[in-house]
This record gives structure tokens, C-alpha cells and sequence, in this order.
């Protein structure tokens, strides 16, 4: 941990614990309608127009897991880094699927926190939001935190 | 060895960190594909040729916006609009009765009659990623005899397409 006063507070382990079992909480809760329902997941997917029609079914059955996979490993601590990894990348792939998506005009379905719940219109918030996720998980990847020590680094 | 949680990772953690988020990937992908292959819900992991490019539930057609036009014009199907009353006083196609997401059994049993009495059943919502319709379709294909398809682009499509719209609360 570094010495000075920023990286004592936001290296504090209380803190780390926060951000670990919000994010990952966060993307537990998300993944949940979406690994139930890959197929209209698939189709929001396909709303972003950056994915070939025929890949969109793969990301449909594969993205939910993922997040809830590292979602699960980030807040019981298993691997804290490398899901916080995980999480930032998805975040980081989120963000730049919606920023393309507004620059181009698109109206379509945000599809993130709510899923399928409509009225949730993709919107320059979301990279707003994201950004905040992103910083939990930058959190956790420079100060990996745990409940299990012997796991914690990784 | 318990390790100094405190401690900043280094370069060596980094790689390590890296190869770990690579596993949980990989690990996590699998298991999805496993699941999907397993579950009764499971869906194509990449589309057959010649079937349907988005997936579609077991049972529900798809229509092109100029098909569901065809299908208007020949006065052979009820149109049903699944988005939301507001989007759909905002603009609808003429004649379409509103089925919102928000409570299927109230609104079935409001619009029963007019339902089964139907040849066949044309549902849309806003547009291609949006699922209300499928979703609609789908429980529908249960409750009823009817055959019952999508307009696959939704709403959107048929209003770029410069075919009949009505605004207002009413059908």
C-alpha cells in the first residue's frame, strides 16, 4: 500500500470490502434475468448493432455467466483481482457498446439494470454509471481485499 | 502463507491477476454453454441456415414489416401491440389493441374475446431488441389456439416503412 493519504483511505480494506460486494452484487443482480432469458437477452444485444446476427446468441448465453461467475468469486473474495479484472473489462466493453450506440443515434434498450423491464432507454447516463462501477472494480484490482487471505491475491 | 493484504500488487500479481480473469472467462462461457445445452429454455448457439437469425420461442413466427402489411391489408389477423400505453397513444398500427407487459392476465381477460375470435394473432413492440412481444407470443401460444406471430422489426420498422399509423389512446 502506498504511503500517502489518498492510498490509505482508498486501500483501507473496509473500503475494499464495500466495493467487492457492491459491484459484484450489482452484476449478480443484473445477470440474473438475463441467464434466464438468453434468448431475449441475445436480441438486446443484436439493438447495439455491433455484433454479426450470428454471434449474438453466444453472447446471449455466455455474457450473464460471466458476470455472474465474477460477480459471485468478487463478493465471497475468491480471486478478488482477477474478477474485479473481469468486471472492469465488461464495464469497459459496456461503455464503449453504448457510447458507439448514442453517437450513431441509436434509440434502443439499455438493457443493463433492469433488463426486459422496458422504459429503460439507453441514455448517457449509463456511461456515467458505468464509470462509478468502474472505479469499484479499479479499487479492488489495486487493493485486492478478502475474507479469504489465502486467495486474496490473485 | 498469509500475505499483507494491504500490500500493492506487483508486476508478477499482475500477470497472475490477468491469467486468473482469463479462467473465470473461459470457466464461466463454458458453464453457460453447458447450462444452455441442458436447460428445457436453452437456445441455438448460433442460428441453423435458413431458421430465424434471432432466436424466437418454439411455435411463434416471425413477420417482415412489408408481410405484417400484407397480413393488414388482407384484414386477416388482430394486431396486438405489446409496449406500453403511452408509446402506444403515441402512435399505433390502426385497429392494434394494446397488450402492455405490465399484467397478462388482466389484460387477456379484457381482450379474450376479441383474441380468440382471431384468425391469427400479429404482436409487435417497439422494436428488434426489445422481447415484450416474444414474451407476449409466447404466453399466448399457451392460453390460446391461435396462430400467433411477431413483427420481427417491431413498430419502428412499420412506421420507416411509411405504412398506416393512428395516434391516441384508441384502436
Amino acid at each position: 500500500m502506498s504511503g500517502n493519504v489518498r492510498g490509505k483511505w482508498a486501500g483501507h480494506p473496509l473500503i475494499g470490502a464495500v466495493c467487492r460486494i457492491l459491484l459484484g452484487g450489482i452484476f449478480i443482480y443484473t445477470s440474473i434475468p438475463k441467464l434466464l432469458r438468453p434468448g431475449d437477452f441475445a436480441r438486446l444485444v443484436y439493438g447495439y448493432q455491433i455484433l454479426h446476427s450470428d454471434l449474438v446468441n453466444l453472447a446471449g448465453i455466455t455474457l450473464p455467466w460471466i458476470e455472474m461467475v465474477a460477480g459471485i468469486l468478487l463478493v465471497i473474495g475468491i480471486f478478488p483481482r482477477s474478477s474485479a479484472v473481469v468486471l472492469a473489462g465488461m464495464l469497459g466493453v459496456f461503455m464503449a457498446a453504448g457510447f458507439l450506440a448514442l453517437v450513431r443515434g441509436l434509440e434502443i434498450s439499455c438493457g443493463c439494470f433492469f433488463p426486459f423491464m422496458g422504459a429503460e432507454e439507453l441514455g448517457w447516463d449509463l456511461l456515467v454509471r458505468d464509470a462509478v462501477l468502474l472505479a469499484l472494480a479499479v479499487q479492488v484490482v489495486v487493493w485486492p481485499s478478502t475474507f479469504l487471505p489465502r486467495l486474496g491475491r490473485r | 502463507m498469509r500475505r499483507p493484504l494491504k500490500r500493492r500488487a506487483g508486476s508478477g500479481d499482475a500477470l497472475g491477476a490477468l491469467l486468473g480473469a482469463l479462467a473465470i472467462v473461459v470457466s464461466a462461457a463454458v458453464l453457460g454453454v453447458v447450462v444452455n445445452h441442458v436447460s428445457a429454455k436453452g437456445i441455438p448457439i448460433f442460428p441453423e441456415p435458413g431458421e430465424e437469425q434471432l432466436y424466437l420461442p418454439p411455435g411463434v413466427l416471425a413477420l417482415t414489416a412489408a408481410e405484417a402489411y400484407a397480413v393488414f391489408e388482407a384484414g386477416s389477423a388482430l394486431f396486438l401491440d405489446a409496449r406500453y400505453p403511452e408509446e402506444y397513444a403515441e402512435g399505433h398500427i390502426p385497429g392494434a389493441l394494446n397488450f402492455p407487459p405490465d399484467d397478462f392476465e388482466e389484460h387477456f381477460l379484457d381482450l379474450i374475446d376479441e383474441i380468440e375470435a382471431a384468425p391469427k394473432l400479429v404482436i409487435s413492440c417497439e422494436s428488434v431488441e426489445c422481447s415484450d412481444s416474444t414474451q407476449l407470443a409466447e404466453r399466448l401460444l399457451e392460453a390460446v389456439e391461435v396462430p400467433v406471430y411477431v413483427l420481427e422489426d417491431g413498430w419502428r420498422a412499420w412506421q420507416e416503412a411509411g405504412y398506416p399509423s393512428k395516434e391516441g389512446p384508441e384502436p
